[in-house]
């Protein structure tokens, strides 16, 4: 009887314990769904199957879709005459730029904003491999320097924003190091020669700063109680600071030279915004107040502004290198300005709105002759069925013969071929 | 007319004549009685300049006026009482020389300089907008109002004087800021009280000899305060690139909203003074309070979603919306690879 006793006990005891363990384990897995559902949406769980009726074929779809290994090969349409256009990335990217190879081959560099991971473009054959792995989403910027370098920006758990630089190895088989930057920081620029710009805010002062993508040598360039300003690092060493743009309020353009002088570059204009081109004084800027756009070009610091007679903002433009290339002088083409022009009117609001992301355009692309102001519409082939797309962060190669940038509708990266 | 002749008369016998010729005489003193006004007070560089010959005694309508501009002759004649010239760049003095014979064969010089400045003024509002946002934080009602006077004052000697050396005073709608004016101070907070215009904001700046004097003003509009709706994407985050409009489609079984304020009187989101209000379908989510994100997952597919926006500290500001939301499996609308996304 006492050892019925004591087996029954035992038994009981041990059914206890397995319940208690289950619904322990049940509660763990309950608190680890979350955390599991991004992970698995990230390793491509719910997305529906390939369709195979994309223009450029399923392989890149696949490999990014479902990010399976470091490397994939792509069949992107490849840009191989004036005017051909490529879909570098259909997936939504953080941001990209033209990076330049050992070989002085040019690659195009773009940071998928769901994973944070690098990828790099040939664009000539038309091949994409992945060169970052580390896994980051919600990347909603990134910049790209020529020598590799990235800088990537996704939000904080405690609802700021995070600003991470990845900096390439500085010698081969090193690993790429990655350092934060402080929080919150804003405005950001980065230019292709490695230069960072960022701004940090006190409660009623904001302040500038000036390093390069090793974080030395961080220095203030600036200081202004005003926290909303816009501002490019040039390749040239000169930054651009301009007030941040809203449609019919008065704005105000400035440039720092590499001494730190600081001069007026455009003074008083409504809805302004700017575009430098960097090794020159040619300047690029529009207007906007109540549906009213202005665009004016400056072929040097010393001759007045021309009136273009296109309605777009500077925002959709990017300048050719100021610079022939000397290695290829014959096919060096003068400087010049490429614009992503709307194709209908712009409503009283469009600045603000389009910021907002509550209105889109469908462009058509334009070149404008800066010495002239006279502009002419480039024939793109766009492939069949495709809506031309709402340019936004055009950037021109240093050669001058591929123009990239993102469809602010679906965020997705193209590539124009500007050049034969 | 007699009234100006008996004053003239009075004058001279008053200064006496100091020389007369058979064609004018010249009365020392008498160029005091001829103002030579400046319109604008201080110019810009390049700016155009009205510049208008006054005098209380002397009947200029019917003087015959010469302009000088260094020693470039103007346009001039008889009652050509202004003229208007271009204001140099920064850094140079532009001499304006006015001389007068009156119908009475009085003589009178006039002189007024030019040194051009520029006082740049910028602004924006302590108010919220999104971290990527690239448009400007716009002043709105309840927030303050961040002024920087930007001056460049260049001396003949070609320095530009330093902002910390400039006299800066602050006006609004008229009236002196004193707290913000003073010395070196290009700076100012102003705080927005009411639904009413700032107005317009004047700064004046002037070196300490006052030989270099600057102003600007610019009238500065209180912004209405926007609510916009946006998918949060567990990879993606917010789509602040495609605001939802009034009746939107997602292509999801589930979606969580992100509410996003433009022009709110906070600098975070996470202000506890911020509180949002959500409505599904009518029926309030409490435990959304506080929060500017919901999930929803609509056994009809279907939900109309609505939020208010207030702040505790501030009885002018909020803001509200409402939407239609549909969501939509997202193997039934994709055909096409390549189509715009809504």
């Amino acid at each position: 009887m006492n050892l019925y006793s004591t087996v029954r006990f035992i038994l009981i005891g041990f059914t206890i314990l397995i319940l208690g363990a289950l619904v322990g384990w049940y509660i763990f897995l309950r608190t680890q769904h979350s955390a599991q559902t991004t992970v698995a949406v990230g390793r491509g769980l719910g997305d529906t199957a390939p369709s195979f009726s994309g223009a450029m074929g399923s392989n890149y779809q696949n490999s990014l879709a479902t990010i399976t290994n470091g490397s994939s090969s792509k069949n992107q349409t490849v840009p191989r005459v004036q005017g051909d256009i490529g879909h570098v990335s259909e997936t939504e990217v953080a941001g990209f730029g033209f990076v330049t190879g050992v070989a002085s081959t040019t690659s195009l560099y773009f940071v998928e904003r769901a994973t944070g991971y690098v990828f790099s473009s040939d664009i000539r054959t038309g091949g994409t491999s992945r060169i970052s792995g580390v896994l980051t989403p919600k990347i909603y910027e990134a910049l790209v320097a020529r020598d590799g370098s990235v800088i990537e920006r996704y939000p904080s758990e405690k609802g700021g924003v995070e600003t991470v630089i990845i900096a390439p190895p500085a010698a081969p088989g090193a690993v790429a190091r990655r350092m934060l930057l402080p929080q919150n920081i804003s405005p950001l620029a980065l230019s292709p020669e490695g230069v960072v710009v960022y701004g940090t805010r006190t409660a009623t002062l904001t302040t500038l700063w000036s390093t390069n993508v090793r974080l030395t040598k961080a220095q203030i360039i600036f200081q202004s109680p005003i926290a909303s300003w816009d501002v490019v690092a040039l390749g040239d060493g000169r930054i651009v600071l301009t007030e941040k743009a809203a449609d019919a309020v008065s704005g105000h353009s400035y440039i720092l030279d590499k001494k730190g002088a600081l001069s007026p570059l455009v003074s008083t204009q409504p809805g302004l915004t700017v575009l430098a081109q960097s090794s020159s004084t040619a300047l690029l800027y529009t207007t906007s107040s109540q549906g009213k756009v202005g665009m004016y070009v400056k072929a040097n610091g010393t001759t007045d502004a021309l009136p273009v007679p296109l309605s777009t903002v500077s925002e959709k433009c990017a300048w050719t290198p100021a610079s022939p290339s000397v290695k290829k002088p014959a096919t060096s083409t003068p400087s010049a300005v490429y614009c992503a022009v709307p194709d209908s009117l712009l409503s009283p609001h469009f600045l603000d709105s389009w910021y907002r992301g509550e209105i889109h355009t469908t462009d058509s692309i334009w070149r404008i002759d800066p010495t002239t102001g006279t502009a002419t519409k480039i024939t793109v082939e766009w492939p069949r069925g495709v809506t031309p797309p709402d340019v936004i962060n055009p950037y021109i190669d240093s050669t001058g013969t591929y123009l990239a940038f993102k469809d602010a509708r679906d965020q997705s990266l193209w590539v124009l071929r500007l050049q034969k | 007319m007699r009234t100006r002749i008996a004053g003239m008369l009075l004058l001279m016998l008053i200064v006496g004549v100091s020389d007369v010729s058979a064609q004018s005489i010249e009365v020392p003193g008498i160029a005091n009685s001829v103002i030579l006004n400046v319109s604008p007070q201080y110019p810009s560089p390049g700016q155009t300049v009205h510049i208008t010959a006054e005098s209380p005694i002397v009947d200029l309508a019917t003087a015959d006026i010469s302009w000088s501009e260094g020693s470039k002759q103007l346009p001039g004649g008889l009652g050509a009482t202004s003229i208007d010239v271009t204001a140099g760049p920064l850094g140079t003095r532009l001499d304006i020389v006015a001389r007068i014979e009156t119908s009475e064969g009085i003589a009178i010089t006039s002189s007024t300089s030019l040194i051009p400045t520029q006082i740049d003024l910028l602004y924006d509002g302590d108010t919220y907008s999104p971290p990527f946002y690239r448009g400007r934080a716009l002043p709105s009602a309840g927030s303050v109002l961040e002024l920087h006077a930007l001056p460049w004052f260049r001396a003949l000697n070609g320095s530009f004087i330093d902002s910390k050396d400039l006299i800066f005073t602050w006006k609004q709608g008229g009236s002196i800021v004193a707290a913000a004016s003073g010395k070196g101070k290009n700076t100012a907070r102003i705080p927005l009280a009411s639904f009413a215009s700032a107005g317009n904001i004047t700064v004046i700046a002037a070196s300490s000899d006052r030989k270099l004097v600057g102003e600007t003003q610019v009238q500065i509009p209180i912004a209405e305060p926007i609510l916009d709706l946006y998918q949060e994407h567990p990879l993606f985050g917010i789509l602040a690139h495609a605001a939802l409009g009034s009746s939107a489609t997602i292509e999801d079984t589930q979606a969580t909203l992100a509410a996003v304020p433009y022009f709110a009187p906070t600098r975070s989101l996470t202000d506890p003074g911020l509180t949002f209000e959500w409505m599904v379908d009518g029926a309030p989510v409490p435990e959304t309070q506080g929060n500017n994100q919901i999930t929803i997952e609509p056994k009809t597919r279907k939900a109309t979603v609505s939020v208010s926006l207030s702040h505790n500290d501030s009885i002018y500001f909020g803001v509200s919306g409402l939407w239609n939301i549909a969501l939509q499996e997202k193997s039934l609308i994709q055909t096409n690879a390549f189509a715009p996304k809504p």
